[in-house]
């Protein structure tokens, strides 16, 4: 643990310095571990195969919006998002692909000029001897093919452009590369067309059946009738309200007029049962006594003049009697002023009113009984509006119930023509480029890395080595080791030494 | 008790043994007999040092710099009262012998110490061209009864051999064999001991300890590219189990000492060219 301690440092974890003191003290594990580690890596990097290597870039047309899916997309309103990187990168992966394509080019006439070894194999390849491990199981030689080809095969991103990709194959041999290259990324495109092809139609078999279901469900309800039975209710409630609107009218006017006729009854009535004053009468005999006396006066004064222009004395004598006389009486009506008078009128009233009354009241009972059928009438329309209102709210709840549902079967009926449209146009999302990338070859380390990974590799060993040596070793070097070993012990000097 | 002499012109040097109810608390009992001189000094009594007693072995030295910062190290303890350092390794003698030279060469350099230097390989290594031509001085343990052989290069240091030491322990009749690492200890200033390998240590522990008893410091040496941790440890671990303060460590760039022998009996340097440089 002591000399664990000096090897560590508690800034910089590991004391470089006494690191450097262990290096010159084992020199020789310094010189030998790196100069093993750079032969043996020198020996490796000479040794491996030349790596064919190819690339044929492609885009993704359903992120690029001038792309003919995305195009139709928008004409007919699907706003579906494509394909994403993850499923581009992650193509290669699909089994399913993969078993596919192996299927394929196992038929393909060049199958066995290619070359299906591991690129840090040293031996020739052999197809027969590769694929006689399965003898005629086709399944088997399948797999075999499959799991040989993909290990070649790779999907990357383009660092710049976010839509492009690059299909890149690498193998041990050139003809392998190409023919690999050419023939997946074929078959990329004919399987996103099949892939987007079976999309559709599987979304058109689920609207059908969606549709279906929804339409049927709908015909239960008899939307149709309930609609006709709404427009007749509609129809009646706007008659009965048209009638409800004469009948106010005519009803009030009947109300004013039996208002009026009761008025009249009741007041023919009373003016029937009022009586005048013996005063009052008096008065108004005496008036028309003193009246008819004037009048009598002044036709006989009158008939006097008339008869005889030229009056005898006597005749003189009665018409002056007759002007004191009318005089008279004159003078006694004045005194009355106008005292019995209005008892005339009255009177007169009374008995004219007397005469009236029996067809005022007859008339009144004709208007009320008139009134009471009206109201009767009116009484009946408003209830029979109100119960066709209720039976209108119910329809409209129904109708408003299956309303969703409706619109839902418009909207699948929608959808269902854009899936068939869309499935009569379905072109590749991923395009390729016609011209392959060119011929890499390369090690599978290259010099640099080959070197770096040395010099990390030395540098680990040896500072393990001379790590493990110092931990193994009991000697004491230097005196800081000696310090640092015994602590509890002060060192005081070094020995002396004499010439 | 023996009460030590140091006075370089001394004949013979005497680590008089006394029991320790006889000897007390006194400080020293070691002595340096000298017939002649009746004079007696501390290990504490230094002088100033002649022109004839430099050390010319301390010019030697090739990385002094080095050297003067182990030195110093050595240098403060002892002046903090360490006065006997012990040198090991993983069996390395000739680096331990190098390195307990230079110490002892820059402790005599620094001032006028007594300075022993104790070890069980006098006759090889490092020590064997210094021994050589080193003065031989009779010295005695408990009167007469026992002697030992102390070498004395030009009064700088003494050299004592290890296995003399140790043999003390085969006469049954001595009393306290412990008690003679005591006295050599407290005889010096400074001693230097250049411990034997682990495994003479571990066969024969009974007669070493009295030995390991008396390290106060000990120093282990670790060779570049050669010692290994584990027997460090096993190194550190034994010495701790006796309770032996352990000071630390000594590093040897053997190679490199190694190289520039080569290309100093070569001839003169060659530019390396950039990737032997990195390499180096």
């Amino acid at each position: 643990m002591k000399k664990l301690n000096l090897v560590l440092h508690e800034t910089t974890i590991l004391n470089f310095p006494f690191l450097g003191t262990l290096l010159r003290r084992y020199w020789y594990f310094s010189i030998i571990i790196p100069t093993i580690v750079f032969s043996i890596s020198f020996y490796n990097y000479k040794n491996q195969n030349n790596i064919q290597k190819r690339s044929v870039y492609f885009s993704n047309t359903t992120e690029d919006q001038s792309g003919p899916s995305s195009v139709m997309s928008s004409v007919i309103g699907d706003k579906r998002s494509g394909i994403t990187e993850t499923d581009i990168i992650g193509i290669l992966n699909s089994l399913d692909f993969q078993q596919s394509f192996a299927e394929i080019i196992y038929e393909h006439e060049d199958f066995y000029k290619i070359d299906l070894s591991s690129v840090k194999s040293k031996d020739t390849f052999n197809m027969s001897e590769f694929l006689s491990v399965c003898g005629s199981d086709r399944s088997c030689i399948h797999k075999q093919i499959r799991g040989a080809i993909f290990g070649f095969v790779s999907i990357k991103p383009d660092p710049i452009v976010s839509t492009r990709y690059s299909l890149q194959v690498t193998s041990r041999d050139s003809f392998t590369t190409t023919f690999l290259l050419k023939e997946i990324s074929k078959y990329i495109v004919s399987n996103r067309i099949s892939t987007i092809k079976h999309k559709i139609e599987d979304q058109i078999a689920v609207s059908k059946q969606m549709l279906k279901e929804k339409k049927k469900e709908l015909k239960e309800f008899n939307m149709t009738g309930l609609k006709e039975d709404k427009k007749s209710v509609v129809e009646r409630i706007l008659e009965i309200k048209s009638k409800i609107s004469s009948y106010n009218t005519f009803f009030h006017r009947l109300k004013l007029d039996l208002d009026l006729m009761e008025t009249k009854v009741r007041e023919t009535k009373k003016a029937g049962k009022e009586s005048v004053g013996s005063g009052k009468i008096m008065a108004h005999q005496k008036r028309k006594r003193l009246e008819d006396k004037i009048a009598k006066l002044e036709s006989d004064i009158g008939a006097i003049k008339l008869v005889s222009q030229n009056l005898s004395a006597q005749d003189e004598q009665i018409l002056l009697q007759l002007k004191d006389e009318l005089k008279k009486v004159q003078k006694n009506l004045s005194r009355m002023g106008s005292e019995g008078r209005a008892v005339s009128s009255e009177v007169q009233f009374i008995n004219r009113k007397e005469g009236e009354s029996n067809f005022t009241e007859f008339d009144y009972k004709v208007k009320k009984e008139q009134f009471e059928k009206t109201k009767k009438d009116y009484d009946a329309l408003i209830v029979d509006k109100e119960d066709l209102s209720k039976k209108l709210s119910k329809i409209d709840g129904k109708i408003s119930e299956l309303l969703p549902s409706f619109e839902y079967v418009k909207l699948l009926e929608d959808k269902l023509v854009q899936l068939k449209l869309m499935n009569s146009t379905v072109v590749s999302d991923l395009k390729f480029e016609h011209e392959l990338g060119p011929k890499i070859v390369f090690k599978s380390l290259s010099k640099v890395k080959s070197f770096l990974y040395s010099i990390v590799l030395s540098l680990f060993l040896v500072l393990m080595v001379i790590i493990l040596l110092y931990l193994l070793d009991d000697k004491i070097y230097d005196k800081y080791e000696l310090e640092r070993t015994f602590e509890d012990l002060s060192v005081i000097g070094n020995t002396p030494d004499f010439e | 008790m023996a009460i030590p002499k140091t006075d370089p012109t001394a004949k013979r040097v005497s680590f008089s043994l006394k029991s320790e109810q006889e000897a007390g608390p006194q400080p020293s009992s070691l002595r340096i007999v000298d017939e002649g001189n009746s004079e007696q000094k501390t290990t504490s009594q230094t002088k100033l040092k002649t022109k004839g007693r430099e050390n010319r072995f301390f010019y030697k030295v090739s990385n002094h710099q080095e050297l003067f910062r182990i030195g110093r190290s050595f240098y403060d303890d002892y002046t903090a009262g360490v006065k006997s350092f012990a040198i090991s390794s993983t069996g390395y003698q000739t680096s331990q012998q190098k390195t307990i030279l230079g110490l002892a060469s820059f402790f005599d350099h620094k001032d006028d110490y007594k300075i022993a230097v104790i070890s069980d390989n006098l006759e090889q290594g490092a020590f064997k061209d210094i021994v050589s031509i080193s003065k031989n001085i009779p010295s005695t343990i408990d009167g007469d009864d026992y002697s030992l052989n102390v070498k004395s290069f030009y009064n700088h240091f003494d050299f004592i051999n290890l296995d003399e030491v140790l043999n003390l322990s085969n006469h049954h009749n001595m009393k306290e064999y412990d008690s003679v690492f005591d006295h050599i200890v407290d005889y010096y200033d400074i001693v230097f001991w250049d411990v034997p390998e682990l495994h003479k240590i571990q066969l024969d522990s009974e007669r070493y300890f009295p030995m390991i008893m008396k390290f106060e410091s000990l120093s282990i040496i670790v060779s570049k590219q050669i010692t290994k941790e584990k027997h460090v440890d096993e190194l550190k671990q034994f010495f701790l189990g006796y309770g032996i303060n352990m000071k630390g460590l000594l590093f040897e760039e053997k190679n490199s000492f190694e190289k520039k022998t080569k290309n100093l009996k070569a001839g003169p340097i060659k530019k390396l060219s950039w990737w032997q440089r990195i390499f180096k």
